[in-house]
Parts: structure tokens; sequence; C-alpha cells
């Protein structure tokens, strides 16, 4: 079917770069360290050893060493990253669902309903990220699960633009035009033939979303009102370092150092997609 | 002389004064300006009659072509389908009318879903007509064999195929329908010479085989001449003259039709628009369309555009100089 046969295309297209070779070797890699890494080390995430504190990297079997009660550092890395994957993917998830449904029908619903939503994403995006996670966090209980809520909460309009912006473009091709003048049900032409169209752009701008959301969850977690201890995540691994950062500054480098690492690999994989799915042309 | 369509009582398809105007702001404290592309447009399309329409590029064809399909709202004017005004019907309500009238695009690259197989894109219109199964692919394989195609085609993508043969899938895609009227909106333009009087062919066989009204809308009175059996000349949004295709080419009433029989290299082909001698807007604000441009104009031309009149049987044109002489591209009869 066409569908095969274009993202064989993509897939081709993406091995093809080297960005894309990079990121997705890198992004494989720390995915199956975070999830099955834990499980092969030695020492678990919250296990205090208070004979080994502070143990500079390599010492003592420690790979990256430990920290101030012992714990290797190593395995809580791998243990954050899984909390911090897990949030920008799920969060990902949840805020390009919301956002292509709000473009999708303020593209598609010309007049009032387009004016109503763009007027609301301009006025979600006034809002200063920063501050509002901050007030959203002091005032629900901290977890998993309002991290989530409160990344997705700040980043679906990203992807509500593009979805707006593209639908706007497809709805005028002829194809599009042919189905509305067979009488067709809007339901069946937003979702038939303009959704698989914007679907690419909608998928490029949901990977950069990750990378942002890796970002906002480090924030959030850094300034303690994320991710709780003795739960690691890569923001409150930099929170507890803070301390110790001229007496052991590898316990902030490593982790800040795996965050950009991820973060930029994420943005390589979005503009490699970008460039597989539209070569030469901006998706 | 092979006579004009008898006129029909009710004509399947009917536009009564349609006019679409824009309103163009030209500066941000200036006020916006009316842009009229299409202005008091009144045609009739008979049932199995091809009409043609020509023009250059932005004389209104396509406008009056979407007004009519209502996939844009006219500012002023009627579109009656078999009879009913269909003009101030909702979306809702036209929806089961909708499939009457089917329209072929000039794009055939933009024409077909390029994320749908062939087969996903014949089966929109049997679904919305409630066909399935057998019944569904048994119609999707004659239809394929009626615009000269094959079964292997189904599993295809719309980006292995040529222009040509895109054409002949959407006009598949439209007959699915079973529609009255298509409306063929430079159905042919985009192709070149050879291809353009195959799908040229295939239109006309469709209308001796189903009796299906063609609106025709193309730039190249040679190729609309070819198929039309009556012809509508347009010209800045106004419908300056129209005759049976014989006709107008035997006798053209309407300088401008003068001038496009004319025009060089091939003889009624309109190579490239020819340039104006005023730059466009500038004639006379409340007088004839083409009075800037027309050789033969005289005083009373810039003071009003004529409305369209008979000038011989079935033969309408909005010229006030009847005393002319025009020269056609066909011998005067009679």
């Amino acid at each position: 079917m066409s569908g095969g046969m274009v993202s064989h295309g993509v897939w081709r297209r993406m091995t093809a770069g080297r960005g894309g070779v990079i990121s997705l070797l890198y992004i494989g890699s720390i995915v199956f360290a975070c999830f099955c890494g834990p499980f092969l080390l030695p020492f678990g995430p919250t296990s205090i050893d208070l004979h080994h504190r502070f143990l500079p990297p390599l010492a003592h079997g420690h790979v990256l060493g430990t920290d101030e009660i012992g714990r290797d550092l190593l395995a809580r890395v791998l243990r954050g990253g899984r909390v911090s994957l897990i949030v920008g993917v799920v969060s990902t998830v949840l805020s390009s669902l919301i956002g292509t449904v709000v473009g999708i029908v303020a593209g598609y619903r010309p007049g009032g309903t387009r004016f109503l939503i763009t007027t609301v994403i301009d006025t979600v995006l006034c809002f200063p990220v920063i501050f509002l996670l901050l007030t959203l966090a002091a005032i629900l209980h901290p977890g998993l699960v309002t991290i989530v809520g409160i990344v997705t909460l700040v980043s679906w309009m990203e992807v509500a633009r593009v979805a707006q912006a593209q639908t706007v473009l497809v709805r005028q091709m002829d194809y599009v035009t042919a189905v509305m003048a067979m009488g067709a049900p809007d339901r069946q032409i937003l979702f038939r033939e303009i959704l698989p169209n914007i679907a690419p752009a909608i998928i490029v701008s949901a990977t950069l979303n990750i990378a942002r959301a890796i970002l906002l969850e480090s924030y959030v977690s850094y300034l303690g009102y994320g991710i709780q201890p003795p739960e690691a995540s890569w923001g409150n691994l930099l929170n507890n370092a803070q301390e110790y950062l001229e007496s052991d500054p590898w316990l902030a480098v490593i982790p800040g150092f795996v965050i950009a690492l991820t973060v930029a690999m994420f943005n390589v994989l979005g503009a490699a997609l970008r460039e597989a799915i539209a070569p030469g042309r901006r998706a | 002389m092979t006579g004009p369509v008898p006129p029909d009582p009710v004509p399947l398809l009917s536009l009564r004064g349609l006019s679409k105007t824009y309103l163009r702001r030209d500066g941000l404290l200036t006020r916006p300006r009316a842009v009229a592309a299409a202005r008091d447009v009144t045609l009739d399309i008979a049932r199995g009659e091809v009409l043609g329409i020509v023009g250059e590029s932005g004389s209104g064809k396509s406008t009056v072509g979407r007004m009519a399909m209502r996939l844009l709202e006219p500012t002023a004017g009627a579109v009656h389908l078999d009879g009913a005004d269909i003009t101030h019907l909702s979306e809702q309500a036209l929806r089961p009318l909708r499939h009457k009238m089917q329209m072929i695009f000039q794009d055939p690259s933009a024409s077909l879903n390029p994320r749908q197989s062939i087969r996903q894109i014949l089966t929109t219109p049997l679904r919305l007509r409630g066909v399935a199964g057998a019944d569904a692919t048994q119609e999707m394989l004659e239809t394929l064999a009626l615009v000269g195609l094959g079964p292997d085609v189904l599993g295809r993508a719309p980006s292995t195929f040529s222009g040509g043969q895109r054409q002949r899938l959407s006009i598949a895609r439209a007959l699915l329908m079973k529609p009255e009227l298509i409306v063929a909106d430079e159905a042919v333009s985009a192709l070149d010479v050879c291809v353009q009087a195959q799908i040229v062919n295939l239109f006309r066989h469709l209308r001796d085989r189903f009796n299906l009204s063609i609106l025709f809308i193309g730039h190249d009175l040679a190729v609309v001449g070819v198929i039309s059996d009556r012809i509508a000349v347009m010209y800045r949004g106004t419908l300056v003259e129209i005759a049976p295709t014989e006709q107008l080419f035997r006798r053209p009433r309407h300088p401008y039709t003068a001038r496009l029989l004319s025009a060089e290299p091939r003889r009624g082909v309109l190579s490239a628009p020819a340039p104006p001698a005023t730059p466009a807007g500038q004639h006379a604000p409340d007088g004839c369309v083409f009075s800037a441009r027309c050789p033969h104009a005289a005083d009373a031309c810039r003071t009003r555009q004529p409305a369209l009149a008979p000038v011989a049987p079935g033969h309408r044109a909005a010229c006030i100089r009847t005393d002319l002489d025009l020269e056609g591209i066909l011998p005067h009869s009679n």
C-alpha cells in the first residue's frame, strides 16, 4: 500500500544521513540503558552505602561515582532518565493529541471558531512557561502524573499551530475539494483526507517537543517542585548536586551533560525526520 | 448546419446573475476596494450539453465554475440545479445534492490524495453512495475501463502516474458519484497536446454515453471549441459573448472574441495574455470592461457596460457596436 511505500522512503532517507543515524543510535541506546540498565547494575538507585560517599567516577566499581549518601550515580542517572523520558514521551503524546485536534479544527473552520482557538493559543503562549509551571507545581501535589499533566498543559500549543497551518494548506488542495464536492461529511474529510497529509509535520513537531518536555521536567524537578527524592529524575539530580558543585562537580556535570546530549539528540532527530519526510521542503 | 441545442424548459444548471466580489485593502488606512472576480454572470446548461467557458487567467471563469458547484459563496445571484434554487442551502442540505455535480481540476498532481492508493481514492465516492463489497469492486473496474485504465492501477500510489493518467483517474473518481454535470476547470490545460486530445475525446465519449452535461472551462479557444456545443467568453469577470460554437467561430460579435480567434501563433490560442493597452484596472470604471483594449471603442463604450443582448438566435453579446462585421475563422455561411 502507499502508506508502506511512503514510510519506507522516509526510513531510507533517515538512515542515509549522519544526523539521523547518530540520533537514532543514541536515543535507542539511552532508552535501552534507562529501562534495562538498572537491572544489569550491581547497585540499586536507592541503595545507600555510607562507607562509600562522594566516590569519584570509576572508584570501587562505581562507574560514575557515588553521591552524598553513597548511592551509585550511574544507577540514579539511568533511573532518572527513565522518569525524564517517560515524562517527555507521555506528555508529548498527550499534547500532540490535544494540539492536533485543536489545530485541525481551527484550520478547517475559518471564522469565529478559528479566531477563538488562535486567541486561546496566543494567550496561553503569552504566559511565561516557567512561572506557570512553578505555580501549578506549587498548588498541585508533586509526582509523575502531575508533572506529565503540567508539561502537557504548557506544550500543546506548538503542535496546535503546526496542525492549524498545515490544515489550512491541505484543505485547499484539489483532492480535498474533490471529496468536499462529493458531499462527504466533515469527519471524513478531516480524518481520511487531511490528517494523513498533515501527520508528517505533526510527527516532526512532536519529536522536537519531546526535547522541550524533557527540559521542562528538568527545570521543575531542579527547582524542587517536580519528581521528589528519593525517586530520581535528571532534574532533581541536579538539584541535589548543587550543594557539592565545588567539591564534587561530577554529581552535577554528569546529569547535566546527559540532559544536554539527550535534548540535542531529539532535536537532531526532529531535523532529520523533517528532512526525510519532505526533502528540500519545509515540513 | 448543426442547430443549437433545443431550448430545454428546465436547464440542468442555471446561473442567474452570479457575482463574486472580494474586498481588497491596498494599505492599512485606505478603504477596502471591491474587486469583482465575476460580475452578473447568467448561464444555462442543458442536459447533455457541453458548455465551454473561455477567457484568459483572471477572467473569472474558474470563479464561476466554483460558484456553480457551491464550493464558493456568490456575493450575489443564484444557482439553480434541476430547477431548484440551491444558492442558500446549508452545507448539510446541500450534501445529498452534491453528487449531481462533480469537478475535474487543472493540476493533475494535486487532484489525487498522495497518501492514498487508487483503490482508497476510488472507494471514497462509492462509500458515500453506499456501494460496498463485490459491487464496489465491479463498479470500480468498469469505471476504470471506461476511462481507459486497467485493474492493475488499484494498488498503486498517485505519484506513479503521468499527468494524463491522473486526469483519467480524477474523471473516474467523479464518475463514480454518478454525476449529471461535470465542471472541468482547465482539466486539460496542464497536459501536452497529444494527451489533451485524448482527454477531450474521453469527455466527449462520456457525454454521449451518459448524457452528461459538462461545463468545460479553459483558456484555449481551439481546445474548448473542439468539445463545446456552445461557448461563453469571459473577460475580466464579465460574460461578454455566448453563442453556439460554430456560430461563434464563424461570426464573433464581440471584439474580444474576435481578438481571441485571431490570436497568434496558433489560431484561437491565447499563448500568453496580450499586454493590455493600459494597465489593468485602468479602463473607465463605469465603461465596458474591454474598452481600454478595444480597437472599435466608441465614446459611449467608456460610460457604461452594455448588457448581454441577443444578436442572433441563441447568440448574445455584450457590445453596443452591433454594426461591426468582425472576422471569424470559419467562412461566413448563407
